[in-house]
Order: C-alpha cells, then sequence, then structure tokens
C-alpha cells in the first residue's frame, strides 16, 4: 500500500504553530520579493485568488483583515523537515515529493487497520509539529493522490484519514474526481480529453489502452493502469532533483545590461550552490529574462535560451560565466525587465561525472568551491562571493511582512510571559 | 584519514595501495593512528565519546522548540531571559510545566494544576489562569530542560 501524505495549506499552518491567535483566521503568505500569494488558509480562499498580485490586493487584505506574511523559507523549511521525519518513524520507506507532501510505502502492514494508523500519524505529527496534515492510503501512488483529496475534503467523515481498499471504493473516488484533478494530468492534457466527454478519472480508465497509449503516449497509460489499481510507479527515492532554479521577480524594473548580469550572475551562483550541496554536477544551464506583462502599456519581450556546458559542473565561477554568456546572446536593450532566472539541469551525481577528454575543469574550482561553501556555512551568510555576484545591500528581497523564523535563529525564538 | 603527498616517481611502487595522481605528485592515504613502535595506550580500548549536551538535551530534535522567557509570571522557577527546551511529544500531565495557549490567545508559560483546573504562575504576584469547560487549551509543548545564563 502507498499513502500520500500532505500538509494542510502548508504555509499558513507553520505561521500558526507559534501563534495562536491566526488559528481561524484568514492568512495569505506571498512569493519572494511580495509579489504575489502563494498560498493561503482556507479561511482566506474565498476571498483571494492563487497567484493574486499582492499590490493589487492590497485593499481586499484590508477589508477582510486577511494576515499577510512573506514567505518565510527558514520556517517552513524546518517545520517540512520534522513533519517528514516524524513520517519515517512510521514506515522506512518514504519520498519526499515537495516540501509539503510525501508518498509513503506500508509494506508488510497488511494486518494492519491503515485508516486508523493514518489518523495516528496524523494526530503524532499535529502534536510533535504543530501542522495539521491529511492522508490517503491506496495500492497505487496516482489512487493515493486521490484518496488524499477525499480525506482533505471531508475531514468529519475521515477523521483526515482514507483508504481506498476495495473496488467499490476506487470506483466511486474515481467518478468522484474531476479530469483535470488527477495528477499528472496537465491542462493541456485535459482539454483534450474534456472535448472527447471525457470528464472524470473514471471516464479516463473506460477508454482503450491502445487509444490512450497513442494519444498520451505510455506515461498516460501507466496513469490509467494506476488509476485502474494496478502498481505502474513506485517510491522514487532519490534525493537529487532533476533541475534546480533560482529566479525572482525584481522588486524595480531594470534596464541595464550590468545590472541585469549581476543578478543572473547571483542566480548562478545560487544554484551551484545547491548543487554543491547536493553533490551533483550539472551539465545544461536555462537563462530567462522578462518584461512586467501586468503593465499592458510598455513593450513586452521574453525570452530563454538553454547552453550545454563543456562538461559537468558545479563551480560557480563556470556556471556563472556560461549564464553571462547566455544572457548576452538573448538580452535586448529597451526594455524594462521585470524577472529573470537561471535554472540548471542535466544533473547527476559527482561520482558519475564523465570526465572530457579534452576540455576539463580547472582542477582548482574544486577546493576553492569547497572552501568558500565552508566560509559561509561558518559566517552563516555569503560572505564570500565571486566577482560577477553583487556586493550586497543593493539587492534585498523584499519582505516586509517576514513573521520570526522561530526554530533556526536564537533571537527569533517564541517569547513566553 | 588524511591524504598525504607523496614524491613523483614512486608511482609504479603503489599499485595494491588506493592512490591518485594530480597534477602535482601521488596522494596515497595516510592513517593517523598509526601503528606505535612503543607500548600501545592501554585507553585505546576504552576510547569514548565526549559528552554530548545535544544527545542530552536535544534527544527529540523533531518534536523539540526552543521558547525564551520573557516575563515574570513563574518567578523564581524560571526567570526572564532563560531559555526553555520544549518537548511537544510528551503530553503535559500534573504539575508539569507547559507552554501554553487559550482560546487562541498567545503562548503563555503555566504549571498545570489538574485537581484545581488551573494553569498556575509560580510568582505569587501573578494571577492564575482558570480553566472552564469550554476553554480550549492547545499545549505547544512540556518544559523539560531550561539554560540559563548566570
Amino acid at each position: 500500500m502507498y499513502a500520500l501524505v500532505d500538509c494542510n495549506n502548508f504555509y499558513a499552518s507553520c505561521e500558526r504553530v507559534f501563534r495562536p491567535h491566526l488559528n481561524g483566521k484568514p492568512i495569505a503568505v506571498l512569493s519572494n520579493n511580495d509579489g504575489c500569494v502563494i498560498a493561503r488558509s482556507n479561511e482566506a480562499k474565498k476571498f483571494v485568488p492563487m497567484g493574486a498580485v499582492a499590490f493589487k490586493y492590497k485593499e481586499i487584505f484590508k477589508q477582510y483583515q486577511i494576515h499577510v506574511f512573506s514567505s518565510n523559507y527558514a520556517l517552513y523549511g524546518d517545520l517540512s523537515n520534522r513533519v517528514m521525519n516524524t513520517l519515517r518513524t512510521f514506515t522506512p520507506d518514504i519520498e519526499i515529493y515537495s516540501i509539503d507532501e510525501a508518498f509513503l510505502e506500508f509494506k508488510g502492514f497488511d494486518h494492519y487497520d491503515l485508516q486508523s494508523y493514518g489518523v495516528k500519524m496524523r494526530e503524532t505529527v499535529l502534536q510533535h509539529v504543530g501542522i495539521p496534515v491529511s492522508i490517503g492510503f491506496a495500492n497505487t501512488k496516482a489512487l493515493s493522490k486521490i484518496s488524499n483529496k477525499i480525506a482533505k475534503k471531508f475531514p468529519e467523515r475521515t477523521n483526515g484519514s482514507y483508504v481506498i481498499d476495495t473496488e467499490e471504493k476506487r470506483i466511486k473516488a474515481l467518478k468522484w474526481t474531476k479530469i483535470e484533478d488527477v495528477w499528472g494530468i496537465g491542462r493541456k492534457f485535459s482539454q483534450r480529453l474534456q472535448a472527447k466527454n471525457i470528464m472524470t478519472a473514471y471516464d479516463f480508465t473506460q477508454l482503450q489502452d491502445s487509444w490512450v497509449q497513442k494519444e498520451f503516449s505510455i506515461v498516460g497509460l501507466r496513469l490509467k493502469h494506476e488509476l485502474e489499481g494496478k502498481p505502474r510507479l513506485s517510491l522514487d527515492e532519490v534525493k537529487n532533483k532533476k533541475a534546480i532554479s533560482t529566479t525572482r521577480s525584481f522588486d524595480r524594473d531594470i534596464s541595464d545590461y550590468f545590472s541585469l548580469k549581476e543578478r543572473v550572475a547571483t542566480f548562478a551562483c545560487s544554484c551551484a550552490e545547491k548543487l554543491r550541496k547536493q553533490d551533483s554536477n550539472c551539465t545544461l544551464i536555462m537563462v530567462f529574462v522578462l518584461t512586467n506583462y501586468h503593465k499592458k502599456n510598455q513593450a513586452q519581450y521574453s525570452r530563454n535560451i538553454t547552453v550545454q556546458l563543456p562538461y559537468p559542473t558545479s563551480s560557480s565561477i563556470t556556471i556563472s560565466q556560461y549564464a553571462q554568456k547566455a544572457l548576452k546572446a538573448i538580452y535586448k536593450e529597451g526594455y524594462a525587465y521585470k524577472k529573470a532566472g537561471v535554472i540548471v539541469m542535466g544533473i547527476r551525481p559527482n561520482n558519475e561525472t564523465q570526465l572530457n577528454l579534452f576540455v576539463n575543469e580547472n582542477p582548482k574550482h574544486n577546493p576553492l568551491m569547497k572552501t568558500i561553501d565552508d566560509i559561509n556555512r561558518k559566517l552563516g551568510v555569503r560572505k564570500l562571493k565571486i566577482g560577477g555576484q553583487g556586493l550586497g545591500r543593493t539587492w534585498k528581497m523584499k519582505q516586509e511582512r517576514l513573521s520570526p523564523r522561530f526554530t533556526t535563529h536564537w533571537d527569533e525564538v517564541l517569547e513566553v510571559d | 584519514m588524511k591524504i598525504i603527498k607523496v614524491a613523483k616517481g614512486l608511482s609504479g611502487e603503489l599499485e595494491m595501495v588506493p592512490f591518485r595522481i594530480s597534477e602535482d605528485g601521488v596522494y596515497v592515504p595516510y592513517y593517523e593512528d598509526g601503528v606505535q613502535a612503543g607500548f600501545p595506550s592501554p585507553a585505546d580500548d576504552f576510547k569514548e565519546q565526549r559528552l554530548s549536551l545535544d544527545a542530552k538535551l536535544l534527544s527529540k530534535p523533531n518534536s523539540t522548540f526552543i521558547v525564551r522567557v520573557k516575563g515574570n509570571s513563574m518567578f523564581d522557577t524560571l526567570h526572564v531571559g532563560d531559555l526553555l527546551i520544549v518537548r511537544a511529544d510528551l503530553n503535559l500531565e500534573d504539575n508539569d510545566i507547559g507552554i501554553l495557549s487559550v482560546n487562541n490567545n498567545d503562548f503563555t508559560v503555566k504549571r498545570l494544576d489538574k485537581s484545581r483546573n488551573l494553569l498556575v504562575a509560580d510568582n505569587e504576584d501573578f494571577p492564575n489562569i482558570e480553566i472552564n469547560e469550554d476553554d480550549v487549551i492547545q499545549c505547544r509543548g512540556v518544559v523539560k530542560h531550561l539554560i540559563r545564563d548566570l
């Protein structure tokens, strides 16, 4: 059996852990730079749509007394780790799917009453960490996603834990699930299916295998089988990510090349640092820039470019050099840029790196990066940077509504009387 | 284990030892413990870990929170500035000190008196909090240790 454990409105719940006065109150959490709404508590959902642009909703926030926060990733990251580690005490097989979701596998739990085991997991996580979760069990991963939705949608009836363990329950659940809500079915996918009058997950499972494979490739067929209760996906315990990105909206528009170059170099270094943290190298990097599409009267431009690196690397120097070359290729003068980003791909572990016969990384980069990382870790801030990066101060993430980092900074811990 | 550098021409002699050739020489593993020529230290067999405050105070890192005292309501059990090590996995029992919230008010640190249904302030100058039938009490954790600068 698999289970999907999902934290309920995770970021909003994190804000509540140390501040009970937020219980039952509407909460919205903003993206990096306070740009748009990326998380809402249930109470805020009817007033604020996902992705709402923060400055356009100022009045709404005020009118409905919505508590608005900058994203506090130090807090969310720590609480997420605590949730995942607590889940690990219930089964050793866990795949951390995102900051607030994990797939669990239960091997040899045949004689367990999983529904009540789920309730126990839920209560434990709530007591130990303070975060409410929902748990859905089923014998495939795709079905456990649906099972989770049911647990979340009907908390009174399920106690936040639901098990799909009979044909009857499976069919009922599939008929209840709209096709666009099925895990792995994107918007385009579901539009094509809806055009053929396939409206629910159940309708999808009634299609012919051969037709599904022809239209949606083996991935679609695998999904269909998963929904039929035939396991096709196993726990993906691979720790490393397939792509790492650092992207930001700027707090003001930038037009000049040098400021943009500095930003891109900084993003590149941040990606390189993330790569080194997971002992990996990358072989491809993508750089993108775009203007502010909310300002309809301005000239609009957006472009991205992917560059192949000569050898796998995690060196900040190499990656930022190539990122700057890539930027040079796509930068156009005369536009006001609002956002840029660097994404590194083709990621593989260090120990699987293939050396190039003719060009390889300067062997000095590796120990240099290690030294930089060690020093920065010791100082707790990025004091050591490479030349292309911004030298601080000019760019600070806009975080006007940041809550205390209760669990990671001594001077921000909860104070009680 | 450390990697030390060996003179260049030696590489042919080192087949059985794991080694690494780099620009400036050949590197082989070097074992710090070494082989002693004299009498081996009689303490070697009894090597133990140093005392660890982490192991003693943070044995359950995933359910431990740190909280600072900012008021005098629990004086002189707790002083202003004390760091409390709070365990969320423990259940609040009678006479335990907990980090508690009554009806979604801010967290406060108080002692539970089950028989009298009270949250007790150890400092007599401060009022106790009565718990009524329909009050909702949330416990962030039980105060298990404290760290105090002298």
